[in-house]
């Protein structure tokens, strides 16, 4: 028999009552964070897969200090004496740790896509750092503060292209200190030795899992890295670096921010902060856009359109989007997003949207394709609505036919288009024709 | 479609409850799937945690996901397989926090966050109750959730936790007493 304690702990089991919801969408994360990876082994990869999907070219920096940085703590296994070169891992972890700043060269070949250009890299400290690339252009990144802040300097045309991340800051990219604590714990190999410039270097090599494999080659006399390889098979791509050099000297100028004079500045402003979501008007949307705005005008589908703003949920609700709700007479719900991201890094959208089917092409030149993962991506851009606007849309109608399209208008402007439920590409083809631009009054 | 295979497999899984530390061993083995067994068996508890902590529905969802996705990230990690469930809590906690500093750093001021209230949240009196239970010990908390939360007997308690059966009676009973005085004391 219970008592009152347990109806009442029974009663409030059952106000929080089950969420369906949890199981697909934490397995669709895992699988999407972890395809093809094994359990339990964070990889370089994994953290940094939601700035991946940003695709901005901060972040690729940021992601390329953080595999120099992984790669120099990345075996940390101690070893025995080989061909002479007696230096335990332990050794060179401990040396490491001596220095807060170095430079290196970086390399990276990739099996497939674009070559990208060699650089050296100064690390400052894990929040600051400057790339001189060998095209001519130079990167100095500074996340010390609130407002994290990219530039990019090429010296050759005089124009430079600074990138403040509101809200993104203060942040140490990534915690050293925790980094080298797990890679204790890994099996390190000890390669014996090769000779390189009449130097004799000693070899380590570890593999966290089958995605990343290590090579480290170390100067037994300096205990420190000289070169290092990094085969991050998972990406196709091998990362080489070498030239080291700890505490070197530079000016301290050399990883400031303030553009020099003279150039031409573009600049993009990224708000990672919280956005309070509200209803807003197309021309709230003009208003805060940075390229074309579109509203939707004459659909004879469309029973009801409510427009919403709120934080980005593809950022983690960092970030502004803007959300135009179509309820269609059938009951359909469909969301329309729209944001800066779409236009700041456009280079990076297009790469991946032009690869997906095209599913419909208007007349108006705007054309429809489908994304990689589009029903988690409607998911998140209905639930958000749903919270912005709950009288329109109520998450728990969640349909299992909902889908996404990108939509590329004929001008190049990049939106999103999430439905709840299927639609035909007749309806689709109508929606798209049916959005113009919003000017200014 | 991939959801609603994943459902399915959890569906013929659950049929036999298998300790955490069985599952947690077979996800380490390469059975990805089978940890939707876990997140399944301990979804309400771990939004629960949230929802006392963020006083949201909808935000204690989002932390639960988070806590989810971060456990199996961690999961290699893990000393003992066996204590899954509260290291999970744990976890929960500390994903339920990050969300409200993210929020406190964020330009929103804080005033704005609490007077908007809880959403869709409990009535004063299970609040309470909610807030008593987050106060017993882990190993406590955890047999009283999966009890009452989700509702397993306590033999399927004692199997999921991998305890004996006199064991988790004695510590539902420890807790009955414990959650007693605190509500009292509230």
């Amino acid at each position: 028999m219970k008592d009152d304690l347990e109806k009442r702990l029974d009663e409030l089991g059952r106000a929080i009552g089950p969420d369906d919801s949890i199981v697909p969408g934490v397995m669709k994360r895992i699988d999407e964070e972890f395809a093809g990876r094994p359990v339990g082994t964070e990889t370089l990869t994994n953290k940094l897969s939601i700035r991946r999907l940003i695709m901005s070219r901060f972040t690729r920096y940021a992601a390329a200090a953080v595999i120099i940085i992984a790669a120099l703590i990345g075996i940390s296994q101690f070893g025995g004496s080989i061909d002479g070169a007696n230096v335990a891992w332990g050794q060179v972890v401990e040396q490491l740790n001596n220095y807060t700043k170095y430079k290196c060269r970086q390399r990276v070949v990739r099996q497939k896509g674009p070559e990208l250009p060699a650089m050296q890299v100064y690390h400052l400290n894990l929040s600051q750092r400057r790339q001189e690339v060998e095209d001519g252009s130079i990167h100095v990144i500074d996340m010390r503060g609130e407002v994290a802040i990219a530039v990019e300097l090429y010296p050759d045309k005089k124009k430079a292209t600074v990138t403040k991340l509101i809200g993104f800051g203060p942040r140490k990219d990534p915690d050293i200190i925790e980094m080298v604590k797990r890679f204790e714990q890994e099996s390190t190999e000890k390669l014996g030795t090769k000779k390189k410039d009449g130097k004799t270097l000693q070899g380590f090599r570890h593999r966290p899992n089958e995605y990343n494999d290590f090579t480290v080659w170390v100067d037994p006399d300096t205990k420190l890295p000289v070169e290092i390889e990094l085969v991050h098979t998972g990406q196709g791509q091998t990362i080489f670096l070498d030239q080291f050099e700890f505490d070197f000297e530079l000016d301290p100028s050399a990883f400031s921010t303030d553009v020099p004079d003279g150039y031409e500045v573009k600049t993009i402003i990224q708000d990672y902060r919280s956005v309070e979501a509200k209803e807003i008007t197309a021309e709230d949307i003009r208003s805060e856009l940075n390229h074309t705005a579109y509203t939707v005008d004459k659909l004879a589908w469309a029973k009801k359109i409510s427009m919403v703003q709120t934080g980005n949920p593809l950022m983690r609700n960092k970030g502004k989007v803007y959300l135009t709700g179509i309820l269609s007479d059938d009951g359909n719900v469909i969301v329309i997003d729209q944001s800066n991201m779409h236009s700041d890094y456009k280079e990076a959208f297009m790469g991946w949207i032009v690869k997906e089917e095209l599913v419909v092409e208007a007349d108006s030149g705007a054309k429809l394709y489908t994304h990689p993962n589009g029903s988690e991506y409607a998911r998140l851009l209905l639930k958000s609505f749903g919270k912005a606007n709950p009288e329109f849309f109520d998450i728990k109608n969640l349909s299992e036919e909902r889908f996404t399209r990108m939509i590329v208008m004929s001008d190049g402007t990049i939106m999103g288009l999430s439905a709840n439920k299927a639609m035909s590409n007749k309806e689709l083809q109508e929606l798209v024709e049916s959005l113009i631009e919003v000017k200014a009054n | 479609m991939q959801v609603l295979s994943l459902e399915t497999c959890f569906l013929k899984d659950i049929s036999v409850v298998r300790s955490d530390g069985e599952v947690v061993n077979a996800v380490l083995g390469g059975d990805r799937k089978a940890f939707a067994i876990l997140v399944k068996r301990y979804e309400r508890s771990v939004r629960a945690i949230g929802m006392c902590v963020l006083r949201d529905r909808h935000l204690a969802q989002d932390a639960a996901q988070d806590a989810f996705v971060k456990a199996y990230r961690k999961l290699g990690s893990l000393r003992k397989a066996h204590s899954f469930g509260s290291w999970l809590m744990k976890i929960s906690r500390r994903c339920a926090l990050d969300i409200v500093r993210q929020r406190r750093e964020s330009a929103l001021p804080e005033g704005d966050f609490v007077a908007a209230g809880p959403v869709g949240l409990l009535d004063d009196e299970k609040e309470r109750l909610l807030a008593a239970v987050m106060r017993l010990r882990e190993s406590e908390k955890q047999v009283v959730m999966l009890r009452y939360f989700d509702g397993y007997s306590v033999k399927e308690v004692a199997g999921i936790a991998g305890r004996s059966v006199g064991t988790v009676t004695k510590q539902l009973s420890r807790a009955h007493r414990r959650l007693r005085v605190l509500l009292r004391e509230a």
